[in-house]
């Protein structure tokens, strides 16, 4: 549906999109996740027509629009903040489109009206955009690039500025809406959770890159590299490097432990630099010290802090000169878990089954038409 | 029952009498019988009638209002396209051009008077009606843009592109956006523009040249042939006259939503 070529846009010097290629299907919620400046937005502009690409192609099924002038793309955007125009109400702003289009009155009233029913704001109709609340506004600029019937719609930070209960409902909406009628969505956000929550496949951006596009459970359980795996959900990122010894290459943590790799993949040469991945709800905590077992690791440590999150509690644990995140499920009735308490010593354990050793580095060359198509 | 004294009150009252006492007098008088100033001779419409008679004078308002409308479009015209350019535009003279800007309202009526006077000698140019509408529009420029540049500050850009997103073709954009919100600018600006033109006394003097005096100008050699009844009457007219601007032009700002 949306194609990206080996897109490239530059800001000066800098590369803010630098060769991305992307192909984004019909009637996928599409997320391009990474932190501010990593060029997702200048992506989305550039899929919009508000930036031309310096280099690549972009593809609008299966047509060229690299040189289409936004208002000539079937694509429409809600921006991060609406961009309402004020001097309009809310029934003219959802019918400006229509207008320009040169629909006729009757049929801009039917549609207007359809949309208004849509995002629930009949009783609103003819308020000007500075008296609506933000959730409001939002509708407003949904059912405004709505009524067009764009194939695919491009959503920049759209929650940003709703609170979480609003944002939430938002997400439903969205959801909702989105299988109604079928369309495109592709949402820039820098909160993963968000990301995650409604996505079909996620993008993970940083430095104008992409470094893995997948599901968002693909992504969560595989990440490509270490960036990826900090900046989705919570990790243990260990340091270590990769040696050749007598049972096999294993990753020899700055930590201590030693994890044998058994499954070698192509950027794995003994002495390089590498990360050791372990998820919080793979670490388990005990008081006595647990039997040594082959392929299970134990550490002595402290807890330094306990956050309490309701149906889990995250640990923040002292062992091996470092902090350890780990997640305690409290458990179903009349189970009891163990959770320690601030200052208590325990141990901490792990299967080696779950450690995933990483590159540290986001790849090199991508190979071409990366970013695997639906 | 005694009144107690209050400073604000007493003031504020002081400060009104001030400002308006002289207007006061000046309207009372271009009621007075009398030649002379000073003494109050009975209530009189004499003046205005001489007023009325004189052509001299309607040709000088003819010339002022004439140099004041074409003056007010030709500083809306640059003056917003000067301020659109300041605020969008990212350059390296961009500094310089905002110290220029201020330039007009700093530098003293009549240096800019005489280096106007000496730029239109130089250039050959003959005085007269297009050189007063060239000097007042060179300074009004800078009012009208800097209330434009204020009003450009609270407008969101996105709202362009989101129209564009929409449809709309560059100048569609331009129109059904930004000229709607530019307008309440535009006509303070405009009015702006228009009664310093027609205020304008010592700018106008040195660039005028024969067959082109301006109200201002006629009231300055009337004063010095004497006649200050007939300018108390003709006083009184633009007073009235300002204040009905004023109250027309505070109607209609007050219609457009602030913000």
């Amino acid at each position: 549906m949306l194609q990206f070529q080996s897109v490239t846009k530059r800001f000066g010097p800098r590369a803010a999109v630098d060769r991305v290629s992307l192909t984004i299907g019909h009637g996928e919620i599409f997320s391009l996740l990474g932190p501010s400046g990593c060029g997702k937005t200048t992506l989305l502009r550039m899929a919009a027509g508000f930036e031309s690409p310096d280099a690549g192609r972009i593809l609008l099924a299966d047509e060229d629009i690299t040189e289409l002038p936004p208002n000539r793309r079937a694509l429409n955007t809600i921006f991060q903040n609406y961009a309402l125009f004020p001097h309009l109400n809310v029934r003219r702003n959802i019918a400006f489109g229509p207008r320009l289009a040169g629909w006729t009155k009757a049929r801009i009233a039917d549609e207007t009206d359809r949309l208004l029913h849509l995002v629930q704001l009949e009783s609103h109709a003819d308020h000007k955009p500075d008296t609506l609340s933000g959730g409001q506004k939002q509708r407003v600029a949904l059912a405004r690039a709505l009524i067009l019937k764009p194939r695919i719609l491009l959503l920049d930070e759209p929650f940003a500025a709703l609170d979480l209960q609003l944002r939430r409902r938002m997400l439903l909406e969205l959801e909702r809406l989105q299988r109604e009628i079928g369309v495109t969505f592709v949402f820039v956000t820098h909160d993963q959770t968000e990301a995650m929550s409604i996505s079909h496949r996620v993008a993970v951006m940083a430095d104008g890159r992409i470094l893995q596009s997948g599901t968002p459970r693909e992504i969560y359980d595989r990440p490509a590299n270490r960036c990826v795996a900090a900046f989705i959900g919570d990790a243990n990122l260990l340091n270590g490097v990769l040696n050749a010894g007598d049972s096999g290459l294993h990753l020899a943590t700055e930590a201590g432990p030693r994890i044998p790799i058994h499954q070698t993949e192509p950027w794995m040469t003994t002495g390089t630099a590498a990360t050791l991945c372990l998820r919080p709800e793979h670490l388990t905590l005990c008081t006595a010290e647990p039997p040594a077992e082959p392929g299970r690791e134990a550490l002595l440590g402290t807890v330094r802090d306990a956050i309490y999150l309701g149906t889990h509690t995250q640990f923040v644990v002292a062992a091996a000169d470092r902090d350890w995140i780990a997640l305690q499920h409290h458990g179903g009735p009349g189970e009891a878990r163990f959770l320690p308490s601030i200052g208590d010593d325990l141990w901490l354990t792990f299967d080696h089954r779950h450690c995933r050793p990483l590159p540290n580095a986001p790849h090199t060359t991508p190979p071409p038409n990366e970013g695997a198509t639906p | 029952m005694i009144k107690r004294f209050s400073w604000t009150a007493t003031t504020t009252w002081l400060v009104l009498l001030f400002l308006h006492l002289p207007v006061a007098v000046l309207i009372a008088y271009s009621f007075n019988a009398s030649r002379y100033g000073g003494r109050w001779l009975g209530f009189s419409f004499k003046w205005y009638e001489r007023l009325f008679r004189d052509d001299e004078i309607w040709r000088a308002l003819g010339y002022s209002v004439a140099i004041g409308l074409a003056a007010t479009l030709l500083s809306l015209i640059l003056g917003v396209s000067g301020a659109l350019a300041l605020h969008r535009a990212r350059y390296r003279l961009r500094g310089l051009h905002f110290s220029l800007l201020y330039l007009p309202l700093a530098v003293p009526d009549i240096l800019m008077g005489i280096s106007l006077l000496l730029f239109f000698v130089l250039l050959q140019v003959p005085l007269g009606v297009l050189t007063i509408v060239a000097a007042h529009t060179s300074f009004c420029v800078s009012y009208v843009c800097m209330v434009v540049l204020g009003r450009l500050q609270t407008f969101d850009f996105t709202s362009i592109e989101a129209a564009r997103d929409l449809g709309a073709t560059p100048w569609q954009a331009a129109r059904l956006v930004l000229l709607p919100r530019l307008v309440p600018a535009m006509v303070s600006g405009g009015l702006l523009a228009f009664t310093l033109s027609m205020d304008d006394f010592v700018i106008t003097f040195f660039v005028s040249g024969p067959g082109s005096t301006t109200l201002p100008l006629r009231i300055y050699s009337m004063i010095k042939h004497g006649s200050p009844p007939l300018i108390n009457a003709l006083s009184t007219l633009l007073i009235v006259f300002t204040a009905a601007v004023i109250a027309v032009a505070q109607r209609f700002t007050k219609e457009v939503p602030r913000t």
